[in-house]
């Protein structure tokens, strides 16, 4: 399987451990350089503290505690490299998609996804 | 009635019977005129008897001027007018002849005469008056006695003979009276008791007064009928103070009787149900209730047997606060019309517990906002009724939980057994990852059809976002999709125009239901045929089946939730939630969802779905009749919302 950046930094922020992790695992298959954070704190501490390389993907779930998905991205839009992360929310819900979001989102994988979507929906952000 | 007596010289003038002044002096100048005109022009006779034609004047002038003034004056001139003209140069008497004797005997005969005249003239006038009044007042009398409803009779004589009835007593008795004895003209009176009082009057002299007296008298026609009477009988004396009679003075209060037994009737119900203690009743004035019956007192937490507190209890002040709004609403509609439809409210008992009536008013006086409520204690019913509503939301609630958290194990076990199926396995490993992975896909529809029921048991619709595709290429997408599981067995024809504007996705899935239904609820291996057809507006897509018939009576039901059809030991892995789901996606684009069964030409669903959205407003029309889908659709309570 080729990939058009392998090199590219992506970080998964769920707090299902399990779909995390394996998230991780597929991602890194991938030739991608994969963080993960249990939820939107713990992945603004390591954006803030760990030098994840910039350009950015986020696989961000939406219901977690105790950020969820909007504060995180209210905090991450009012950073000055707010632009250099590209978000993919991870949705367990059909519903209307959240509006009036603090940061445009590049695209909704619901849950539960296969591989092939997975990889397809990353490979579309390039 | 006040009689004029002219008893006063020149008093006021008796109106029609005497002259006025002027015309009384004019009658006193004529007069005496005429009699000195007859004395110059025949001085003959009228020298000879120098006051004769005076005398015959004076006492016409004092008849028509019946005026003593008038009679005096004309008295004096005329004397003097009989002696000036008896006197040269009009005549030849001289005074030596006894002329002043003559007429001081002149003035004392005529002063004398007319006076005379002048008052027996005076005392015929007041008679006729008299008369006059005397026949006024008996005019009046009888009219008023003929107009009142009282009826009045007097008897006269031992045996009480009627000698005078009024029209009141006639049409109250309604036979003939006049002339006949008391118990002849009342023999249907006999034995009640009334006709032996009356007679005691007469003989012993004691007035009689009876009130609401019961009679029954006969009519002509036959019929008994009950009055009630008011009436005082007075014994009428002649001049030694004898009885001579009895006057009869009766009025018929047959109409008040009914009408007070009528209203004891009403306040006696009135009471039964006071005391019966299901209904609240309240006497308020203004913002006060004044009365309440035991029932009341004790929803409103006060010891029912104790009575009324001091002062009454004031309503608005055990009215919690957020329904003083609803309070301001309902008294300016009492205002308005007088009283209050039914409404339900909330109270504030003594000990801070709540109590919810339902009642109505009605006003009696709008300027002290006084009047009438009547109140049920519902707070059973409201207690019911929130805890149905608290068990809708926690069902929503369950339901959105269970099929949202699902989600995240089943993600997980989604993308494990894809990592798996790309690692190099064995054919029996391989096997087992795909049976995980269909397991995993069902249990995925299982939960989109879930959290689909938990939308639309929450009143939402299916949101639909319509896009440009072709109904052919949906129908065989679906079809490959259901094949997988079991290959070979459907038939796709199709014809007519395809295109339109529909949501992909939820198309999608009413023709997989439908479909995955055919397939369920047919004989293994047995076919089923699918038809398209696209017409101007709409397209239909058929789907048959030759599985055994729906029974009419399940055909009402087949679309309501948790529906498993005809075999229930079907291992298909679903709850039942595939049609009820078809028939919401095809009502949220405004189509339907038609069926026909019967043992000779199997089962067909029919989707009906529009090219377009409809240019009205969003949701579809309901279904018509019974061949159309039935759906219980869900109430109204909390929803569901947000995005995970």
């Amino acid at each position: 399987m080729t990939h058009a950046n392998p090199a590219r930094a992506v970080l998964v922020v769920d707090d299902d451990r399990d779909l995390r992790e394996l998230v991780a695992d597929v991602v890194e298959d991938s030739g991608r350089h994969v963080f993960t954070a249990r939820d939107g704190a713990d992945a603004l501490q390591q954006i803030e503290t760990d030098g994840i390389p910039r350009p950015c993907v986020v696989l961000l779930d939406w219901f977690m505690a105790p950020m969820g998905g909007r504060a995180f991205l209210e905090h991450l839009a009012s950073r000055a490299d707010a632009a250099e992360f590209r978000v993919l929310l991870l949705s367990a819900s059909t519903a209307t998609p959240p509006v009036d979001l603090p940061l445009p989102v590049r695209g909704r994988l619901h849950k539960p996804f296969g591989l092939e979507e997975l990889l397809g929906a990353l490979d579309r952000l390039g | 009635m006040t009689i004029h007596r002219s008893g006063m010289p020149d008093g006021p003038p008796s109106p029609g019977h005497s002259l006025p002044p002027a015309s009384r002096w004019l009658a006193g100048a004529l007069g005496v005129g005429l009699a000195a005109v007859f004395n110059l022009l025949v001085p003959g006779v009228a020298q000879v008897v120098p006051y004769m034609s005076f005398h015959l004047v004076l006492p016409v002038v004092a008849w028509f001027s019946r005026s003593l003034r008038v009679s005096w004056l004309a008295v004096l001139v005329s004397a003097v007018c009989g002696n000036i003209l008896s006197m040269p140069p009009f005549g030849r008497l001289t005074l030596t002849s006894g002329a002043v004797g003559a007429a001081l005997a002149f003035i004392l005969i005529q002063t004398v005469f007319t006076l005379s005249v002048v008052l027996l003239r005076r005392r015929m006038a007041d008679h006729e008056l008299l008369l006059a009044q005397l026949r006024t007042e008996r005019d009046r009398l009888l009219s008023l006695l003929a107009q009142a409803p009282i009826a009045l009779v007097i008897h006269q004589g031992p045996d009480l003979v009627h000698e005078f009835v009024s029209p009141g007593a006639q049409q109250l008795a309604q036979r003939p009276m006049l002339g006949r004895p008391l118990r002849e003209a009342f023999a249907d009176l006999e034995g009640q008791g009334l006709l032996q009082r009356i007679e005691a009057v007469y003989r012993t002299g004691e007035p009689l007064i009876v009130s609401e007296q019961r009679v029954r008298l006969r009519r002509d026609d036959g019929r008994e009928e009950e009055r009630y009477l008011d009436a005082t009988y007075t014994p009428l004396r002649d001049a030694r103070g004898e009885v001579e009679g009895v006057l009869g003075c009766t009025v018929d209060v047959t109409a008040r009787v009914e009408a007070r037994r009528e209203l004891e009737r009403s306040e006696q119900q009135l009471h039964r149900l006071s005391s019966a203690g299901l209904l609240g009743i309240a006497e308020f004035r203004g913002d006060r209730i004044v009365a309440a019956n035991p029932r009341l007192l004790e929803m409103l937490g006060y010891p029912p047997d104790a009575g009324m507190p001091e002062g009454g209890i004031s309503w608005k002040a055990m009215t919690p606060p957020e329904l003083a709004e609803t309070d301001a609403r309902a008294i300016v509609e009492a205002e308005t019309t007088g009283r209050n439809r039914t409404f339900e409210k909330q109270f504030v008992r003594r000990d801070g517990s709540r109590v919810w009536i339902l009642g109505g008013s009605t006003l009696i006086d709008r300027e002290t906002f006084s009047g009438v409520a009547f109140v049920v204690d519902i707070t059973a019913q409201k207690d019911a009724e929130r805890a149905l509503q608290e068990a809708h939301q926690f069902e929503q609630r369950l339901l959105g939980i269970v099929s949202h958290d699902l989600r995240n194990p089943l993600a997980s076990i989604q993308l494990g057994v894809d990592l798996l199926a790309r690692s190099s396995l064995s054919e029996q490993q391989l096997r087992t990852v795909t049976r995980m992975a269909r397991s995993a896909e069902r249990m995925h529809q299982l939960v989109a059809g879930l959290l689909d029921l938990t939308r639309l048991r929450a009143g939402q619709q299916l949101p639909v976002t319509r896009e440009p595709s072709n109904m052919h290429l949906l129908v065989e997408r679906a079809v490959e999709e259901v094949s997988v599981a079991d290959p070979g067995r459907i038939s796709v024809t199709g014809h007519g125009e395809g295109t339109g504007e529909w949501d992909t996705i939820r198309v999608g899935q009413a023709l997989g239901n439908l479909l995955g239904n055919a397939l369920q609820h047919s004989p293994p291996r047995s076919a089923v045929r699918v038809s398209v057809e696209g017409g101007p507006s709409e397209v239909h897509v058929s789907i048959h089946n030759g599985g055994a018939p729906i029974p009419p009576e399940q055909q009402e039901a087949l679309f309501e939730p948790f529906r498993r059809g005809l075999n229930p030991g079907a291992l298909d892995g679903s709850v039942g939630l595939g049609l009820y789901i078809a028939w919401h996606v095809a009502r949220a684009h405004g189509g339907t969802i038609e069926v026909s069964s019967s043992a000779a030409a199997g089962t067909t669903f029919r989707l009906i779905l529009p090219k377009r959205a409809p240019p009205a407003k969003a949701p579809g029309p309901a279904p018509e009749d019974s061949t159309r889908g039935v759906v219980v659709a869900a109430g109204s309570a909390s929803s569901v919302s947000g995005v995970a």
